[in-house]
């Protein structure tokens, strides 16, 4: 049985334990192609126009699944391990999409919610069996995906390293002389936007080409940021995941950086509470906001990132 | 301490009764209109959403009118508006408009000691007293918002045309003179007398629409372009899905009966709540029978009614609902959402004329 | 006996009469410029000329002006474009089922059955998929739209442009312009981008029928028909008087009104010397902009007030 997950949202983040859960399960895992502008002009044929550019792509990458798997699995993550929601988009992926879940082809997930082990345990072992994996096997691949999840929010161990390799800089040529990059920023932005190459424009090679090394929410411990947003002092508890994983890791990373640079989708909800946030609480650090849409113009995105940068080696001296 | 609250329907002038009786000074912020929206989206993120930049707008007009204390419901669900109190206390601050703020979450996020704690804070000791008067409150919301509901219903079939809008007008505008809740209950009962006595024309069939969609801009007549305020010129016969009451009552079932009861029907497709009001939105569209038309309202950018908008798309194509969606935001012209709004029920109105085998009519306008 | 339509929009008014036999008569196609109060005027003067106030027996205004124009030259139906052009194309050939609608700052899908619309949609606020895309692109390179038109038609293929927004369709025009793109495939291509927009903009998610009836001031330009062929793979009908579909629709309406007398106030009116004047209402919360057609001094026709209460 061929498996397709497509590569976008939970990919970044749930990678590893979806990696884990089916490694030994016998069904072959298919994960979408990496974005380009074909799944992006499938994706906008299908979702509907108000959807932000991820959204598109997702749905782009349904319909560049959908012939070459035997079923589609499609995730309804609504709460992460400590109980925050997530984007309320992605609560209703499955509606959102659907110009095409209506077909038997796709496997939809009933609400997961990664605080409760044991109903997410119930409702994975449905989606699990019916794609044909055995119980036993089940049972010890969902323990040790968990204790991943677990280790995670717990401040044990890194998060999105897996996605990190994929955006690593390129070894260098022969003969080529690379200089030590000489500032730091963070970069912000949903793992869906600061991962994916297609999206953010190959971003964090450019700045590299400016001298400027990129760290992104890879680097920063869960229980950091969580402490960070705790002493805060906000109202309300937060309950969004992204608020909590983005404010705090920026929060965490003030006084480690030279910059903050938040790549954000065009119409995305969330951002624009998080980066009115960071804008207000962090002025000691310089930030840039830039949007990201679906007409890509690339020259202004350029022309941005080389200001940005060079106020950055400006500031040095 | 003089409180004041944002807009949102009737519920301002309620609460502005509510906090005379207890003998709390309140000021109301002023009618919601295109300066109200200015004011609030110079100060707001830009890409915030649209019911945001009015709150804002409203609570800076306030402030300005000596209000120092604001009182927000944040019902929690997990759209941006149950961050909005933060992110409205974050952006009032930077614009120095700095206000005492008193949030009533649910006590499910609070504690329900700090929930009473703050709700003691705008009540006052005397918890007999404050019972009663939002009991009453409530009430009168209800008997507002049926009698209005009539009026809309009853618009298209009485002889006299546009006797309806103009009740209508009247209700509003009696709402912001009362001084006592009694005052309210008498007009309320006036009112109903007089709708009672409308002459309606049996043999008329006006174009029946319903508007549902997301809460805040169904409610708030500036935020959509007085809609109903048209449709009803163009002589239809509307139902609001989203109401004050219906908020009330959808928001104490919340707090009491648990989550897990309220899911209700797990097969049907649109099982889970994903935040806003979507859910409900696309159940009232799936079983609207008695309509010939919805109007599907969102301010531009609202997260669960994306999604329900790519549902309805299905929806409309299995069902054959005709659903005409508008989008709102604070720069819109009117003559678009005109152009569409008259073509749309003339639309459903040449086809239920002419399916029905009579001569289109044009004696609407 | 006859029926006027007029359809007042952002680039061009159109009038029409129409005779007994739903046959153009007369129809006449004028700059709307800045100022459609004297277009509507100058089209009533000309007409006057040729016929008399009481040969009209009905008249219907439509286009994002109608209510200016019905204030200023008194109209038995004021109807919005797209059922006026709905109207139109029905009258032309019954079996239409999808009406192709681009004009100057809108662009229209209706789609019929039997006549009737079962369903439409129009461009959202920005202006990408509507006929300003081509002007300003011509504008740009000094050009006139006829001349971009000729050139589209003589180009064998056309280079890709990226026509989702007007700003970075300009952007991306230059850049292939500085990679040597030949003139008339670009035009193609603009063309093309246009066409694409409007499929994935306007008619997104819409089942497009033949026959499809392409109209309003676009439809004039070959290269777009050719284009919009290509993209549905259907032969696309291009009615003789596409400009003044819109018109033609709104008489079409006066007539199936059948009423009695007409409220037309007769070509009298566009000898006049009116002006516009605004003045805000406080008669309720809704504070409308009234807006007052003068003639020295004297209300003449009004507009603007939602309740209606001094329009009517």
């Amino acid at each position: 049985m061929l498996l397709g997950i497509p590569r976008g949202h939970f990919y970044y983040d749930y990678y590893l334990f979806a990696d884990r859960l089916f490694r030994d399960s016998g069904i072959e895992i298919l994960y979408g192609c990496e974005n380009s502008e074909d799944t992006l002009k499938r994706g906008r044929e299908l979702a509907v126009d108000e959807a932000c550019v991820p959204m598109k792509l997702v749905a782009g990458q349904l319909d560049y699944l959908e012939d070459k798997c035997d079923r589609i699995l499609l995730p309804r993550v609504m709460k992460d391990y400590m109980g925050r929601w997530l984007c309320p988009k992605l609560l209703g992926l499955p509606e959102l999409m659907s110009c095409k879940t209506s077909e038997a082809k796709y496997l939809i997930t009933e609400p997961l919610k990664f605080n409760d082990k044991k109903d997410l345990s119930k409702r994975l072992w449905k989606v699990c069996s019916e794609a044909g994996m055995k119980r036993a096997v089940f049972t010890e691949a969902f323990e040790d995906a968990y204790g991943i999840i677990a280790d995670i929010a717990g401040g044990r161990r890194y998060g999105h390293t897996e996605a990190g390799w994929e955006f690593a800089p390129q070894p260098p040529r022969p003969g080529e002389i690379i200089l030590p990059n000489n500032k730091k920023i963070f970069l912000a932005g949903h793992c869906y936007t600061v991962y994916d190459r297609f999206i953010n424009m190959d971003i964090v090679r450019k700045l590299d080409e400016f001298g400027i090394a990129v760290l992104t929410e890879k680097d920063v411990l869960r229980s950091d940021a969580e402490r960070c947003v705790r002493d805060a002092g906000l109202v309300k508890p937060p309950y969004w995941e992204a608020f909590v994983r983005l404010y705090g890791a920026a929060l965490h990373m003030r006084d480690k950086v030279d910059g903050i640079i938040y790549i954000s989708s065009f119409s995305c909800g969330l951002d624009s509470f998080i980066i009115e946030m960071i804008k207000t609480h962090i002025t000691d650090v310089p930030m840039m906001v830039l949007k990201l849409d679906e007409h890509r113009g690339r020259a202004g995105f350029e022309t941005r990132l080389e200001a940005f940068s060079d106020l950055l080696q400006r500031s040095a001296s | 301490m003089i409180v004041t609250f944002p807009r949102f329907g009737y519920t301002a002038e309620i609460m502005a009764l509510f906090f005379e009786e207890m003998g709390i000074q309140c000021v109301r912020p002023p009618l919601n209109d295109k300066t109200i929206v200015k004011t609030g989206s110079d100060i707001s993120p830009e890409e915030m959403c649209l019911p945001f930049k009015y709150m804002a707008g409203d609570l800076a007009e306030a402030y300005k009118a000596g209000a120092d204390t604001a009182v927000m419901i944040a019902t929690c669900g997990p759209c941006r508006l149950g961050e909005y109190g933060e992110l409205l206390r974050t952006v009032l601050e930077k614009a120095g408009y700095s206000y005492e703020w008193i949030m009533l979450d649910s006590p499910a996020v609070t504690g329900i000691k700090e929930f009473i704690k703050r709700l003691d804070m705008i009540t006052g000791s005397d918890r007999v007293k404050t019972m009663m008067c939002a009991v009453k409150a409530v009430k009168l919301i209800r008997q507002i918002e049926s009698a209005e509901r009539r009026l809309k219903r009853i618009n298209g079939y009485t002889v006299k045309r546009g006797i309806c809008a103009e009740l209508l007008k009247e209700l509003k505008s009696a709402t912001i003179s009362w001084r006592t809740f009694d005052e309210g209950f008498d007009y309320i009962d006036g009112l109903n007398r007089k709708i009672s006595g409308l002459k309606t024309d049996k043999a008329a069939d006006p174009v029946r629409l319903l508007i549902a969609g997301e809460i805040y801009t169904s409610i708030e007549n500036d935020s959509n372009g007085r809609l109903e305020e048209k449709l009803m010129g163009m002589g239809c016969s509307i139902e609001r899905h989203m109401t004050v009451s219906w908020w009330v009552k959808n928001t104490l079932k919340r707090l009491f009966i648990p989550q897990r009861c309220v899911y209700g029907n797990r097969n049907s497709c649109f099982a889970y709540e994903i935040g806003g009001y979507a859910k409900d939105t696309v159940k009232k569209i799936s079983s609207c029978d008695n309509a010939d038309g919805v109007i599907k309202i969102m301010p531009a950018g609202c997260m669960p009614e994306i999604v329900t908008k790519a549902y309805c798309e299905k929806l409309q194509k299995e069902k054959d609902i005709r659903i005409l969606n508008l989008i709102y935001d604070e720069m819109s012209g009117e003559a678009g959402y005109e152009t569409r709004l008259e073509a749309f029920t003339d639309m459903l109105e040449r086809r239920k004329h002419v399916l029905d085998g009579h001569r289109h009519r044009f004696d609407k306008h | 006996m006859y029926w006027m339509g007029i359809d007042i929009g952002s680039i061009s008014t159109d009038l029409v009469l129409l005779n007994d036999k739903n046959e153009i008569e007369k129809e006449l196609y004028l700059k709307t410029g800045s100022t459609p109060v004297k277009a509507v005027c100058d089209g009533l003067k000309i007409l006057g000329e040729m016929y008399s106030s009481d040969e009209i027996r009905g008249v219907g205004i439509t286009g994002s002006g109608r209510n200016l124009g019905a204030a200023v030259a008194g109209a038995d139906v004021v109807k919005n474009e797209i059922t006026a052009h709905a109207r139109a194309a029905a009258e032309l050939d019954s079996e239409i089922r999808t009406v192709i609608e681009i004009g100057g700052q809108d662009s229209k899908i209706i789609l019929l059955e039997n006549g009737l619309v079962t369903d439409f949609a129009m461009n959202t606020v920005c202006a990408a998929g509507t006929g300003s895309f081509l002007d300003r692109q011509a504008g740009r390179m000094g050009i006139t739209i006829e001349e971009l038109s000729e050139m589209a038609c003589k180009a064998d293929g056309y280079v890709p442009i990226a026509g989702r927004c007007a700003v970075f369709a300009e952007s991306d025009i230059i850049h292939k312009q500085q990679a040597g793109a030949g003139e008339d495939e670009l035009m193609a291509g603009l063309c093309r981008a246009l066409a694409a927009t409007y499929m994935s903009n306007v008619a997104k998610g819409k089942k497009i029928i033949p026959k499809i009836c392409f109209q309003g001031g676009v439809a004039a330009n070959r290269g777009m028909r050719i284009a919009f062929e290509e993209i549905l793979g259907y032969e696309i009908i291009i009615p003789e008087h596409h400009k003044v579909m819109g018109a033609v629709g709104a008489a079409l309406l006066a007539k199936d009104k059948e009423c009695c007398k007409t409220k037309f106030k007769g070509f009298e009116t566009g000898t006049l010397d009116l002006k516009l004047e605004t003045k805000g209402c406080s008669g309720c919360s809704n504070s409308c902009q009234i807006i007052n057609v003068k003639r020295s001094g004297q209300v003449y026709g009004c507009f603007g007030d939602s309740c209606g209460r001094f329009s009517s």
